[in-house]
């Protein structure tokens, strides 16, 4: 083999890697897809940022007024903090006014009346209640801010909304809904979101009760976390072991097998008992919720329409609801989306 | 709205984007997931992330995307954080609580809320000297926190009633631990911040001419322990209470 030979092969071989790498990012990124699992992320996760910020009203003053229990002189020593408006509000009515326009937005935004303003909005509001007190925050408030922010960019009011509704009473009922760029785009990032969390939150369990399998007992015995007794898990240590690991294990794990769509269904699968085990027995129904909000964007909006909607999509609406995958090239629906 | 002509329904129908606008989304795209994916990288900064991570600040903190995701790391914790505070009111009474408090704080997410605030000061370095659980000194008998635990051991079904319940299972002891706060006041200067901001948010709520707070550190019993020796998750021996602030009114 010469020279030449040699360096013909290592720049085709780039060329050949730049070219897949292009058409790779083209069609994960730009390939229009049906919005019915947009859609459906938009009412689950806008119900819960109603009512996340619900709650928020049952102690407005005393976490967002002016003599809070964090004030934003203490709350500036947080890393991650950023301001907010509220800073500039020194009225109880203003505060008021504000958080009930807040939570109109929000309804707005759940059943799907002026989607995009009510998106954009929700966003702006989710971030600044989150960004006034991160010390009474948690990973609920992460995800709601990560699904508000993302909703923003396609048309999550394209299905199962008041807009669509609008639209058919207006005299327009053979409007189809359309594959559409912003919807993927928008699901592909909560895809990707949602590895980036799984992964430092397993890499992140180094501690010892990760690996000697006890760290499934602090969980269940702590008693400001415990929601339901689960202590009689004491009696099963090896039951507790294998729980431990199998969390730690699906966490690392997903952010690689949630993409072959042979594990994916495993993957997604795993999701709902893990987080449905942190909502019922820990306290925390909201977190395991969102987090399962933020799962269902692997789920084909095929699936979703044929749930929904119960019938058989046609067979080009099958395959356009794949249409960003490589099945599209093979016109075979599945369930899982990606 | 994606409303378009139902022509384009057509397999593997692609957008209209020209691949300038493409060009300049995904530009867009890689910066925002290169914001996503730093943060809970640089959650222990090195050399390279760190200021990496400081200059996109401006983007990150504003859309919350500072976060590490490490739920529940390195470990759970085996110790809770509890706030007790007593508030002394101008007309010569007192009120007092504990925070967070389960029969208190209604929805769950508002429970949760106080959790937080309570459990920051763990956050903020505030690490727990070793627990030593089971060699604590006993709990002060005093009216909230005393009855605030007998009631949890008649829920946690230690016992049928309150009644039940002698001086001896919750033993009398004035609390004589230092205030952690003080141990080590450099590394403890925000955690010190926030607990005068809880006091005076107590002070000002009530009008009050004297908030103190109390630390309640909580442990989870060891799993061995609790199979042995039928450990209560409420047990007395699990709680350490150390005075975090005694604060004066204003007009003090």
């Amino acid at each position: 083999m010469t020279n030449g030979s040699v360096i013909d092969l290592v720049v085709n071989y780039f060329r050949d890697l730049g070219r897949a790498i292009v058409r790779g990012w083209d069609r994960f990124w730009f390939t229009p897809t049906d919005p019915a699992t947009y859609s459906l992320i938009r009412i689950l996760a806008g119900w819960m940022l109603f009512y996340t910020h619900l709650v928020w009203g049952i102690g407005l003053e005393d976490f967002f007024g002016d003599h809070a229990w964090l004030t934003p002189d203490v709350t500036e020593v947080e890393a991650s903090y950023n301001g907010s408006y509220f800073e500039l509000i020194h009225s109880t009515g203003l505060l008021w006014g504000i958080h009930i326009f807040a939570l109109v937005c929000m309804a707005c935004l759940t059943v799907g009346l002026f989607s995009r303003p009510a998106a954009i909005l929700s966003a702006f509001f989710t971030l600044q209640y989150a960004n006034r007190i991160p010390g009474a925050t948690f990973g609920l408030d992460q995800i709601n801010a990560l699904l508000a922010i993302y909703l923003v960019v396609g048309p999550s009011g394209a299905r199962y909304s008041v807009d669509r509704l609008i639209t058919r009473w207006r005299g327009k009922p053979q409007m189809d809904v359309l594959p559409s760029v912003g919807a993927n785009v928008g699901i592909r990032l909560i895809q990707l979101h949602m590895c980036v969390i799984y992964l430092f939150a397993g890499i992140g369990k180094s501690g010892l009760t990760w690996w000697n399998g006890e760290a499934m007992w602090l969980s269940v015995a702590s008693y400001e976390y415990q929601s339901m007794d689960m202590t009689w898990l004491a009696n099963w240590p090896i039951t507790l072991a294998v729980l431990t690991h199998v969390s730690v294990w699906w966490e690392m794990s997903y952010c690689v097998l949630v993409w072959p769509r042979i594990t994916r269904p495993i993957l997604i699968a795993l999701a709902f008992p893990l987080h449905i085990g942190i909502a019922a027995f820990m306290g925390m129904i909201t977190f395991g919720y969102i987090m399962i909000v933020g799962n269902l964007a692997f789920v084909s909006p095929w699936l979703v329409r044929r749930v929904l909607e119960r019938k058989q999509p046609s067979e080009a609406e099958q395959t356009a609801s794949v249409g960003n995958s490589r099945r599209n090239r093979r016109h075979q629906p599945s369930a899982v989306n990606g | 709205m994606a409303q378009q002509s139902p022509r384009d329904t057509s397999p593997g129908a692609h957008s209209r984007l020209t691949p300038w606008v493409k060009l300049l989304i995904s530009v867009g795209l890689v910066f925002h997931l290169f914001a996503v994916f730093l943060p809970p990288l640089a959650v222990i900064p090195s050399a390279a992330t760190a200021p990496v991570r400081e200059s996109i600040d401006w983007y990150t903190g504003p859309l919350r995307l500072q976060n590490g995701y490490r739920f529940f790391s390195p470990d759970p914790p085996d110790v809770s954080m509890v706030i007790r505070y007593e508030v002394e009111l101008p007309n010569g009474e007192a009120l007092s609580g504990i925070f967070p408090n389960k029969e208190d704080f209604w929805p769950r997410l508002y429970y949760h809320r106080y959790l937080m605030l309570s459990s920051r000061l763990q956050s903020l370095g505030y690490n727990s000297r070793d627990f030593g659980w089971g060699n604590n000194k006993p709990l002060r008998n005093d009216g909230t926190f005393g009855a605030w635990l007998m009631t949890a051991r008649v829920r946690n079904g230690e016992f049928e009633n309150v009644d039940e319940i002698s001086d001896a299972e919750y033993a009398i002891d004035p609390p004589t631990d230092p205030n952690p706060l003080d141990l080590e006041p450099r590394d403890r200067l925000d955690a010190r911040r926030y607990v005068e901001s809880y006091a005076k948010h107590l002070r000002h709520k009530h009008n009050a001419t004297r908030v103190r707070l109390y630390l309640l550190e909580h442990g989870v019993p060891p799993m061995q322990l609790f199979l042995d020796q039928g450990v209560s998750l409420v047990d007395p021996r699990s709680y350490r209470q150390s005075l975090l602030i005694d604060l004066p009114g204003e007009a003090s």
